[in-house]
């Protein structure tokens, strides 16, 4: 159909002392590819003067890296503008074999075995991954705070909780298992003041989204910001720095229908 | 050579006042230890180095063209040369790389070929280091000792002059420089190889930098020297892939360099040994390395591999099942001499243990042959006795491959034991290449 999003994030670091030597690595920013064409953006750091640079890494995410040499204890990045989804467009090329394979945090365990054999596959690829959507959905109790970002697909179907980013994981270490191709995807959907995370199938020469944690298809109203094999892949904000301070952080964010 | 074998005390006296040493973990300790050096070199032939030099270029290269292939067209996949899954499912293979090319597509800068000579006088590779191989030091630092001490032993035996490794270094690094200084950059102190790091350093006349010394701003690297920073056009680094950027990796290491990913990316600096090499060293990926040479240079292989086979292909399962008694077992994911066993110091309930574990995860193993190879003669308490060794053979690679005419020659200081590697507490000699 296509569907024209604005959006607008703003992310606030707060530090309870001074810090130097900050550097930085943002992947927040809305990906720009044939199904998802940013139209327009402006992006603004504070401190003023940050040198920054834009770069785009191996999954195809644009990403912003920086450094913040001198003392400053406040850190804030703001980025809006509009893009265009359309999942009718096809990518250029086939997406490198290793979403087919297990990653760091989707490396099957004996437990993700069995639970891949109580769901019926071996259909086409795109109803198989319905099914396994639809397991995780009803199997996994959305908890916040019972794992963290470092919790492996394994880990978190023992727990049977979790967040977004758990019910991706497991639902991609199902998928890869049934042999089908799956990334990680980041974003945010319409409607929402938060990010989110979903997952892509590769079929028929599109990648599709599905999202788990809601059950349901991640249509053209999820804006997504950047992909990889997992999580780990792509973090939407990484920092360190010098200096003992801890650090507060204050996000919003908004897509919205143009 | 009796003048060298009354030195060997001396020599070995000295090195340890220049902190030529070996970082262990054990149980969890550091632990450093004294690197033994045994005075009788290991000797090759000029016309032996030779073919030698000529079997390691073409290894390397083929090496340097799989890595390319694999990140970018993965010919060698499509043609089903290589089994995909032995190349996605590698600890080395980064998929942060794919689509990456690294200035002058050099991936495997320096490589330090595992080697062994065996009773039919035949050299078997047993091994491809190309992420972080170290020990071209030692035998370098012993040279220039041995030749203080009895510097007419190396004029008499007409041994060839390899004290340049260094300036080798430097050219290796100036190749592939993208404008800017050179610096090896080191984890520190505390890092088994620290001593190597500070002294291939100051031979080859780069800057030693840790973290801390080095940053990355507007998609370059700088090194602070005092109130201006120089910018770096090669690093040479001794960190690991998975902790040379803390913002691209590993997000816990505290030895990498923010950000040096994205200088990387815009092609403003060298990474050496490149990132994801280690897709080629894997002790799986191994077995196909005869391949690739025909596959890349439509070459026969100059050099053997040690006979091995791979339980994921069920011919050999069967064969390594059957034969486990007399066969090595690797484990692919192990380096430095760990999880290496030897299936006759097994007794038979461990062997069927062994047999259930490859079964039940056949490409996390090989098994090879164990190969008869030859002892050297080893000075021990004034006595010579015979140990293994083995030969770790230096290849830099710029725009053509050279093979640095010596070598880590590694033994056994146990006699029972096949296992040479350092971490294992073997000791070291020098390695002469004649001029005849």
């Amino acid at each position: 159909m296509g569907r024209e999003l604005s959006f607008y994030f703003d992310t606030k670091l707060d530090f309870s002392l001074t810090v130097t030597n900050h550097d930085f690595l943002l992947r927040c920013l809305p990906a720009d590819r044939p199904e998802q064409r940013v139209l327009s953006y402006t992006l603004s750091i504070l401190p003023h003067g940050v040198v920054t640079s834009l770069g785009e890494d191996a999954f195809g995410n644009r990403y912003c890296a920086g450094r913040i040499a001198d003392s400053h204890d406040e850190f804030r990045f703001t980025l809006q503008g509009t893009a265009y989804r359309d999942d009718r467009l096809r990518p250029e090329e086939e997406p490198p074999r290793c979403y087919l394979y297990p990653s760091p945090l989707t490396e099957p365990t004996e437990e993700l075995r069995e639970f891949y054999d109580s769901i019926p596959h071996g259909c086409r690829p795109l109803k198989t991954a319905a099914a396994i959507s639809a397991k995780v959905h009803k199997h996994f109790t959305y908890t916040p705070g019972a794992t963290v970002v470092t919790t492996t697909a394994g880990e978190a179907l023992t727990l049977s909780k979790g967040v977004c980013q758990d019910y991706a994981h497991v639902f991609i270490a199902l998928c890869r298992l049934a042999g089908i191709p799956a990334r990680y995807v980041s974003g945010i959907p319409v409607g929402e003041g938060a990010s989110h995370a979903w997952a892509e199938v590769w079929a028929d020469g599109l990648w599709h989204g599905l999202d788990p944690t809601r059950g349901c298809l991640a249509h053209e109203g999820y804006l997504k910001f950047c992909v990889g094999r997992d999580y780990s892949d792509c973090p939407l904000e990484r920092g360190i720095f010098s200096g003992g301070a801890v650090q507060t952080q204050t996000v919003f964010m908004k897509v919205s229908d143009e | 050579m009796n003048e060298l074998l009354n030195h060997g005390h001396e020599i070995n006296e000295q090195l340890a006042r220049y902190g030529v040493k070996f970082g262990i973990y054990k149980e969890g300790k550091f632990n450093e230890r004294l690197f033994p050096f045994d005075p009788i070199p290991r000797q090759i032939g000029q016309s032996e180095f030779q073919a030698l030099e000529r079997g390691l270029q073409q290894r390397v290269k083929a090496l340097n063209y799989f890595i390319y292939d694999i990140y970018h067209d993965k010919r060698i996949i499509r043609d089903k040369a290589v089994p995909e899954e032995f190349v996605y499912r590698s600890p080395g293979y980064l998929a942060q790389c794919e689509g990456v090319t690294p200035p002058k597509s050099v991936y495997s800068h320096i490589s330090g070929i595992d080697l062994v000579l065996g009773k039919d006088n035949a050299w078997y590779i047993l091994e491809d280091n190309l992420r972080i191989p170290s020990g071209a030091s030692y035998p370098l630092i012993a040279r220039t000792l041995c030749r203080r001490c009895s510097p007419n032993t190396f004029q008499r035996n007409r041994v060839v002059d390899n004290r340049g490794y260094g300036t080798l270094l430097k050219r290796t690094m100036e190749y592939v420089n993208t404008g800017g200084i050179n610096v090896i950059f080191t984890p520190g102190r505390y890092n088994a190889a620290y001593f190597e790091h500070s002294y291939l350093a100051e031979q080859s006349g780069a800057v030693l930098a840790e973290t801390g010394d080095l940053f990355v701003e507007n998609r370059c690297l700088y090194y602070r020297a005092g109130h201006d920073p120089v910018r770096v056009g090669a690093v040479y680094r001794r960190v690991s892939d998975e902790y040379i950027d803390p913002l691209f990796f590993e997000p816990s290491s505290l030895i990498g360099i923010p950000n040096l990913m994205d200088a990387y990316l815009a092609g403003n600096v060298a990474v050496m040994n490149a990132p994801g090499n280690g897709v080629a060293d894997d002790k799986g990926i191994y077995y196909f390395v005869p391949k690739m040479i025909s596959y890349y240079l439509g070459e026969t292989p100059l050099l053997k591999n040690a006979p091995t086979y791979l339980p994921y292909f069920s011919s050999d399962m069967a064969y390594v099942t059957a034969n486990i008694g007399r066969l090595v077992i690797k484990d692919v994911a192990e380096a430095g001499g760990y999880g290496v066993t030897f299936g006759e110091n097994l007794t038979q309930p461990q062997r069927e243990e062994l047999k259930a574990a490859i079964q039940d995860n056949p490409r996390r193993f090989i098994a090879q042959e164990v190969i008869d190879f030859q002892d050297l003669p080893i000075s021990e308490n004034g006595q010579v006795v015979e140990r293994k060794a083995d030969l770790r053979a230096f290849a830099l690679a710029g725009e053509d491959v050279t093979v640095w005419p010596g070598g880590l020659t590694r033994f056994s200081r146990n006699p029972d034991s096949f296992v040479v590697n350092s971490s294992q507490g073997g000791g070291f000699k020098d390695t002469w290449v004649l001029c005849q």
